[in-house]
């Protein structure tokens, strides 16, 4: 039984590399195309990117069957699934908002958030006792969202960097291949949006329902908790200026990072080193 | 024998003739048939295709020989006796390069403006109407578009604005996304603010103000322009609605300031305001562009921008001048491949033995449509892969002015050079500067102009035809056993 949970966690090791490499190529496929104003080396990256996030899938898929089987969940798997949810937000959703521009950071961010994951696979850990359904899906719903405010966060970057183009009177790479500033703030919007519904079902499912083990630190705790909430608490306070009250501009796209930092904060204070 | 059918322009445009000599050359729309009829009756000149705009007037003829070229002067000189040195003249290669070139706006005053390709359109539309265009000029303008659009889809050529007006709309779509629904106020009555109004409600800012010190002139202004006049004292309240500003006021001191912008800003809940200030002196304090979420550009930012996007024309033109190129190699060689005609067919031949043998087979057993389809569709590849390597040979032969080649490849294949009508009329296959490296290496050096004398040195029994018909391919082949 051993032997085969092994085979499994080299077959995942394996896939994961694999897809990591692909990103890497999608990765070096977007960026020489942002630097050289080719839209070519876009589409060669997003295909880079798919062949990945295929791997990448694979890898993630065993992973989860061993957690729902009640494996330890570490920072190093957490940030795997984060990033993977990244890249199926990017090519499912993302490809759709027509901003080929917004691999060049996408693919470079889901390599960052990798490579500790690849250098810390932290394999020991103790797994915690099996404790339902509800955890699962508390962690698959808090990952997505935390993708989702990734997503949220690469966009503002980009109207900032659009708007920084248009304030200095200097139109470049950005004026070139970004759609208007407006269209980059609808998008975020329905990112940010998504990821609300997604961070309240979290913070719902762990107020609830015993989603950690005993031996959790209540420090750590503490962390999650605050951080989720402050997260959420920014979030509901942008769509409530956005929706009702009508802001736009710098300050939500600045708000709306803040909210990325927020839960990215959560996310690493409580993973970090142990399982939830 | 008789001179063979060749590309020819003529003319003159912006780049060699003043707009004095340009108007006086230039054909007024109600004439041009009339003009393309005449230029055809001249000796030597069997198309024609005329393109007059404000920055050009030129002829695109298929002529033969120096008749035609002396032809089409002739008919310039009478226009105008003096245009002798303004006029360029392209024949064969060049002329196709140069087509392509104008149909790509890299010949343009502007570089990568969209309207030449429309004008050579509807010059292309009025000589099929009048029927001064045959199968030389309605290959190569057809090709010329095709071109184009490729450049306009490969390079960013068209990409970025390089007038006031067009600037304008374009800062405004970077920063508000579709101009449909959104509004714009007009501060002034300056020309050119009256312009750049003008370029916002063509791009679908359906809702236009103007706000004037004179009423009767805003009124008057907001009629021509098909917006709502308002009195001066509604400046600020319209600074809060509208989503860009145009001002050009010949205020001396500025009307709307730093505080005044902030506090609009305010109440407009921070959403994104372009203030395009045309006026000199200026009408708004450029301090208000440090206000969040305001962008304000005045006539030397304007300028800024454009020169910037003319630079990136020039590199994109970079780019387009080699697609231009290699496309225009491609095509005039096998414009004047000999090998077209025995590929033509060949592929026939192989169709109708296809269709032939599918129908006895067919004829025999019973089939359900699928397994029709699937067997049709197997005949097709098998014949398609047996041509595909001898078709590649016979086209590089066809490049390479191989005479003995093709006429091997006649023989072998059991195609006769006795002339066949449906040889003659059947179109080519489109060529692009996208075929395999063999080929585009050999339509670089192709030297048409020699290849009809090589390949007759091959195929001493060819007649020459005459009149209309020498437009069509010169060797011709039908089946002499198969079909």
């Amino acid at each position: 039984m051993e032997g085969r949970a092994d085979r499994k966690g080299k077959m995942a090791a394996i896939l994961f590399h694999i897809g990591l490499v692909a990103y890497g190529i999608g990765s070096f496929g977007h960026l020489a195309s942002l630097v050289r104003e080719r839209p070519g080396g876009h589409d060669f990256g997003d295909r880079a990117l798919t062949v990945g996030f295929l791997f990448h899938g694979a890898s993630v898929l065993l992973r989860a069957i061993d957690l729902v089987q009640g494996g330890a969940f570490r920072f190093a798997e957490g940030l795997s699934f984060v990033a993977f949810l990244t890249v199926g937000l990017y090519l499912l959703v993302g490809r759709s908002f027509r901003i080929p521009i917004l691999g060049a950071f996408v693919a470079p961010l889901v390599v960052v958030i990798l490579l500790p994951a690849h250098a810390f696979p932290d394999p020991s850990a103790t797994p915690p006792p099996w404790m339902g359904w509800i955890r699962p899906l508390h962690i698959a719903m808090a990952l997505s969202g935390l993708a989702l405010f990734a997503l949220g966060f690469l966009i503002s970057t980009l109207y900032l960097l659009l708007q920084r183009e248009l304030k200095t009177k200097r139109p470049g790479a950005m004026f070139r291949r970004l759609p208007s500033l407006a269209q980059l703030d609808r998008m975020t919007q329905q990112v940010m949006t998504a990821g609300f519904v997604l961070l309240t079902l979290t913070l719902l499912t762990g107020v609830l329902f015993p989603v950690s083990s005993a031996e959790s630190s209540t420090l750590r705790q503490l962390t999650k908790e605050a951080m989720g909430v402050v997260a959420w608490g920014l979030t509901a306070a942008i769509l409530v200026l956005r929706q009702i009250l009508g802001w736009r501009g710098r300050r939500v796209a600045l708000a709306t990072m803040m909210g990325f930092f927020c839960l990215a904060i959560a996310f690493a204070g409580v993973f970090v080193g142990r399982p939830v | 024998m008789k001179d063979r059918l060749e590309i020819l322009s003529i003319g003159v445009s912006h780049h060699t003739a003043p707009i004095a000599v340009r108007e006086r050359v230039a054909v007024a729309s109600e004439r041009l048939e009339e003009a393309l009829h005449e230029l055809c009756a001249r000796p030597g000149i069997a198309e024609a295709m005329i393109v007059s705009t404000c920055n050009r007037l030129e002829i695109y003829a298929a002529v033969r020989g120096e008749e035609g070229p002396a032809s089409a002067r002739a008919f310039l000189r009478e226009r105008e006796p003096g245009i002798d040195r303004h006029l360029y003249e392209n024949r064969g290669l060049s002329a196709v390069r140069h087509l392509f070139r104008v149909c790509a706006s890299l010949d343009s005053m502007v570089v990568g403006e969209p309207q030449i390709l429309g004008q050579v359109k509807e010059a292309f539309r009025r000589a099929e109407q009048a029927r001064t265009v045959g199968r030389i000029l309605s290959r190569s303008v057809q090709r010329a578009f095709t071109v184009a659009k490729r450049v306009r889809t490969d390079t960013q050529i068209g990409a970025a604005a390089v007038s006031v007006g067009f600037a304008g709309v374009e800062l405004a779509r970077k920063v508000l996304g579709s101009l449909q629904g959104r509004s714009a106020m007009l501060v002034g009555a300056g020309e050119i603010g009256t312009l750049a109004a003008r370029h916002l409600a063509g791009a679908g800012c359906a809702d236009l103000h103007v706000v004037n010190r004179s009423r009767e002139r805003a009124e008057a202004l907001a009629a021509e322009l098909g917006a709502t006049a308002h009195p001066w004292d509604a400046l600020f309240d319209l600074l809060v609605r509208c989503d860009v500003v145009v001002c050009s006021t010949s205020a001396q001191d500025p009307i709307l300031t730093r505080d005044r912008v902030q506090e609009a800003m305010r109440k407009r809940r921070h959403r994104p305001l372009l203030i395009v200030d045309l006026a000199v002196p200026r009408d708004v304090d450029p301090r208000a562009n440090e206000v969040p979420d305001v962008y304000l550009y005045d006539v030397d930012d304007l300028d800024r921008v454009m020169e910037e996007n003319r630079e990136s024309r020039k590199r994109e033109a970079a780019l387009a001048e080699g697609i231009v190129e290699r496309e225009a190699q491609a095509f005039y060689a096998a414009l004047h491949n000999e090998a077209e005609p025995l590929l033509r067919a060949i592929r026939r031949q192989a169709e109708e033995i296809v269709r032939q043998e599918i129908a006895r087979t067919l004829g025999r057993e019973e089939f359900d449509e699928k397994q029709r389809a699937g067997l049709e569709a197997m005949a097709r590849a098998i014949a398609n892969k047996i041509l595909h390597l001898p078709t590649t040979r016979i086209r590089e032969a066809g490049l390479e002015d191989d005479g003995a080649l093709l006429a091997a490849a006649a023989t072998l294949f059991g195609l006769g050079p006795a002339a066949a009508e449906a040889s003659r009329s059947a179109p080519a296959a489109g060529v692009s500067a996208e075929r395999p490296a063999a080929v585009r290496e050999g339509a670089a050096t192709a030297r048409p102009e020699g290849v009809a004398a090589r390949v007759d040195r091959a195929r001493p029994d060819r007649q020459e035809e005459e009149g209309a018909a020498a437009l069509r391919p010169r060797l011709v082949y039908s089946g002499s056993g198969n079909s």
